[in-house]
């Protein structure tokens, strides 16, 4: 069977980069006894596929792994038995099975399902005093944004203003400071409460979530939308006095954008 | 959330590489709250991170400690040039991973001395952790530094910045230690008060208690005890009872990749080869091996805990484990399919070793290894490798039908009367090795041969038969490894035969440490404060900087390397006893002169002393 793990990254384990995370999991499969399918050939290795790999320093609730297994398991006996393995760092959400290989069909992985993701930004308590919720409006009530994107091929100018699809203040509660009118908001309340779990908490107490353009054709990282407004701003502001915490992957299921463990 | 409190904050953690290194948290790491516990104790490993985490030795004993409720045992390995700085700069303290707090505030610091090359490192961690350099310098408030390891056997380069150096097996006496620090403690004794009782304990030697004097010459003229609890011989400790004692079921993952990232199984401590130049051989005797149903627990117990892919057995020569035969295959057997690769080190190549190669390893891509040490039989006698040019040959041969083409040979030059044929033979060797797989027909071999030749210069050790013997000079190594250059270039095969060599710069300043006395503290302590540390890392040692030092204190090299030493020599390690005694030495280092070869433990006793300690090979079969 095929399952799709949902879990959290946070605390110090955002210190460790993608390549161990994959080994963690690997390890952390086999503390758990799970019957993992392994690849063919001399060097078999368990069959993992990870969504989208999280910078250095990041947190998460959504980052998301698929697996395949020789046998069916109950997936909440999944989440469970993961749990009770795994060390502080890494928590599993949610197990869902999905749909299993079939012969002549692609496979779809939970990597080639991604088109947006949610950020929470937290601002740290040393980061200069602005307000918060006035920047955000003009930063983004501008025609267009034109920005340097750093490609594997090199550089090109894009207009940010066609990645971002919802940007919240959040100081306080979830405030609309802009929802792109081509598309439907997707940040709701319940998404909000069960994906800042594991996010840090700074005194000052000033945040802003951003959903953003994700996954392999175009990718924004969220320091990236950080540091143009700090500088088309001119507020002495950059990723370096915030933390970030991704809250959500989303794929498209049928017109709607949807968190991945959803597309089964 | 409220997240764990790091030493280090973020804007510094993600500026250097590999922030893992200073977070802790891995898989089975011990956490305890302080305010529970008595007594805070620190184990080092003076290197960098991944090389510190593979360590098997720091496994055992963080287990150890932490099996008693009253201590709380955390770890810190060697900051890397990058946050050295940084802390340096900023001035914040080094610190344990497990609470984050720093060094200063342990009631003890335990340094493993696994190799001469990481003494600056340890004065690094002192400094780092602001605590005095200088065992002298420390008052009651400063945590008890204590050293322990293969290098702790001659401790008299380091020992004006330890409090302590434990002789020997870290499984008998530290618990002991421990009662008796809090013990003092309750009793409001002082820093001096404990290092009293402590000089009493077996094992154990505090540096202090004992004042040496020189001759004219600058060899010792006196080293005696200058207080009556300190014993003028301090006998190493050993644990006999290696089946019943303590050892991991669940050892510590690291986060990111190690340089032994596995499970480790020490089948057996000691060696029976008896090989000339070898330390660990000497000072690990008598041979004890574990037994199998101990092993076989251990390594489920350790696989289902850390879920590591890779189960390794340690020792010093795996092959003479008496049941290796029957732990392999059931290794094998139990694990196979579970994708649990076994990795065999220090076998010798027989049909045995092969087949078993063959069933765990990729024939294409792995290699085969052999040590034969030297390239002639009479060298070969000399340091008694009991190895045959035929055992190698015909091991070779064996595995080059099995499909293997990857052979790796590993020599040292500058051996005690190693002459120019010597070496050469080393070239004849491996072309006679390419011969063997050439001999093959065309169609059954696997393309070219792939003959890598290494050799590494000759230091002599404590505790070993060469104690007394002269290090070759640098040109003596450098000419001898030219002259193997050019011989292997004339061979035939030469196309099929690669030489890589050693250093001969840190090598020759390892023979300075691996044989100094005290006089060298104050050159290590002022290398340090010149600025340097990692000097086993190529890329930051500095020779320079040595020469630099000795040459400033007056500090001879030769006095230290090429010197030939007489038997009656007071040698700076003499006061310990790790049971084979120096006459057996030096009767061992005359018989290597004569081209002598000694029997192993097995074959016939040669009386070493080692079975004064009441059991291992020495009483196989007698009981």
């Amino acid at each position: 069977m095929r399952a799709r793990i949902k879990f959290s990254k946070y605390d110090t384990m955002r210190f460790i980069g993608h390549l161990d995370i994959q080994r963690y999991f690997q390890r952390l499969f086999n503390r758990a006894n799970l019957p993992m399918k392994y690849s063919e050939g001399f060097h078999p290795h368990q069959i993992l596929s990870f969504a989208q790999p999280l910078s250095l320093g990041v947190t998460s609730d959504g980052e998301y792994l698929d697996i395949e297994l020789t046998e069916d398991v109950d997936t909440d006996e999944i989440t469970k038995i993961l749990n009770e393995k795994a060390s502080q760092g890494i928590f599993i959400n949610k197990t869902v099975r999905i749909s299993d290989r079939e012969d002549n069909k692609k496979l779809v992985t939970c990597m080639s399902l991604i088109e947006r993701a949610v950020y929470l930004i937290i601002i740290k308590d040393d980061a200069p005093c602005f307000d918060i919720k006035k920047v955000l409006s003009d930063f983004l009530g501008s025609e267009k944004i034109n920005v340097i994107k750093k490609t594997k091929k090199g550089e090109k100018e894009i207009d940010l203003k066609e990645f971002i699809y919802e940007v919240y203040d959040f100081t306080s509660e979830p405030d609309p400071v802009y929802i792109d009118p081509s598309a439907k908001p997707v940040v709701t309340t319940d998404m909000i409460n069960s994906s800042i779990v594991h996010a840090p908490d700074y005194d000052n107490g000033r945040r802003f979530i951003i959903s953003l353009a994700a996954g392999s054709e175009i990718n924004i990282n969220p320091e990236l939308f950080i540091n143009t407004l700090g500088e088309t701003m001119n507020c002495d502001f950059d990723s370096k006095y915030c933390r970030i915490h991704r809250m959500e992957l989303l794929g498209r299921n049928k017109n709607e954008s949807v968190p991945l463990c959803q597309i089964l | 959330m409220k997240e764990t409190r790091l030493a280090l904050s973020d804007d510094i953690l993600l500026n250097i590489e590999k922030p893992a290194r200073y977070i802790g948290g891995e898989v089975n790491m011990i956490r305890k709250d302080i305010k529970d516990t008595d007594v805070r104790f620190c184990m080092c490993f003076p290197d960098v991170y991944e090389v510190g985490m593979s360590h098997l030795g720091i496994q055992i004993l963080y287990d150890m400690f932490n099996k008693r409720d009253d201590v709380y045992c955390e770890r810190v390995y060697s900051p890397w040039p990058d946050l050295d700085k940084i802390l340096r700069e900023r001035n914040i303290p080094l610190f344990a991973l497990e609470s984050q707090e720093p060094l200063y505030k342990f009631d003890f610091i335990g340094i493993t001395l696994q190799y001469e090359m990481c003494y600056t490192n340890i004065l690094q961690i002192l400094d780092l952790g602001k605590i005095p350099l200088l065992s002298a310098d420390r008052g009651n408030d400063c945590p008890i530094v204590i050293g322990g390891g293969p290098c702790s056997y001659n401790p008299e380069p380091i020992a004006d910045f330890f409090d302590i150096f434990y002789m020997g097996e870290g499984e008998t006496m530290y618990y002991k230690l421990i009662d008796t620090y809090k013990q003092n403690r309750a009793m409001g004794g002082s820093r001096e008060d404990f290092l009293r009782k402590a000089a009493s304990l077996p094992g154990m030697y505090v540096p202090k208690f004992y004042d040496v004097s020189y001759n004219e010459d600058g060899t010792i003229k006196e080293f005696t005890p200058n207080i009556p609890e300190a014993p003028s011989v301090i006998r190493k400790e050993v644990e006999m009872s290696l089946s019943d004692t303590f050892y991991p079921d669940a050892p510590l993952v690291p986060l990111i990749q190690a340089v032994q990232d596995r499970v480790v199984l020490e089948i057996q401590r000691g060696c029976i080869r008896g090989c000339r130049f070898c330390q660990a051989g000497m000072i690990y005797r008598p041979i004890r091996e574990r037994e199998l149903e101990f092993l076989k627990d251990k390594a489920k117990k350790m696989l289902d805990s850390t879920g590591h892919e890779e189960i390794t057995l340690s020792s010093l020569s795996s092959s003479d484990y008496s049941k290796l035969k029957e732990l392999v295959y059931y290794l094998i057997d139990e694990y196979q399919d579970k994708h649990v690769n076994i990795a065999l080190p220090s076998l010798r190549i027989d049909s045995f070793a092969l087949d078993v190669m063959k069933k765990v390893q990729d024939v294409n891509k792995s290699s085969i290894t052999f040590a034969p040490e030297a390239g002639s039989q009479r060298m070969r006698d000399v340091i008694n490798k009991g190895l045959t040019k035929e055992n190698i040959l015909s091991g070779a041969e064996l595995a080059f039908q099995s499909g293997w083409n990857k052979v790796k040979l590993y020599f040292m030059l500058g051996l005690p009367t190693e002459a120019e044929e010597d070496v050469k033979e080393i070239a004849s060797l491996a072309n006679e090795m390419a011969e063997a797989y050439y001999r093959i027909p065309k169609s059954e071999r696997n393309g070219r041969v792939n003959i890598t030749v290494s050799t590494s210069y000759f230091i002599p050790k404590p505790f070993t038969p060469f104690q007394w013997a002269g290090m070759k000079t640098r040109d003596f190594y450098n000419n001898h490894q030219n002259i193997l250059s050019k011989e292997i270039k004339d061979t035939i095969n030469y196309k099929s035969i690669r030489y890589i060599w050693h250093d001969d710069k840190t090598s020759e300043l390892e023979g300075v440490l691996a044989r100094g006395d005290r006089k060298l503290c104050k050159a290590i302590l002022e290398v340090y404060k010149r600025g340097q540390i990692f000097d086993a890392w190529v890329e930051w040692f500095n020779y320079d900087i040595w020469l630099e030092v000795f040459k400033d204190l007056n500090i001879d090299i030769d006095f230290y390397t090429l010197r030939e030493r007489k038997y009656d020599e007071i040698l700076p390690w003499d006061f310990i006893d790790v049971g084979v005694t120096k006459k057996f030495l030096y009767k061992e280092y005359e018989k290597a002169i004569n081209v002598e070869v000694t029997p192993n433990c097995r074959a016939k006793c040669a009386g070493c002393g080692a079975s004064s300690f009441g059991g291992g090979v020495c009483f196989e079969g007698k009981n």
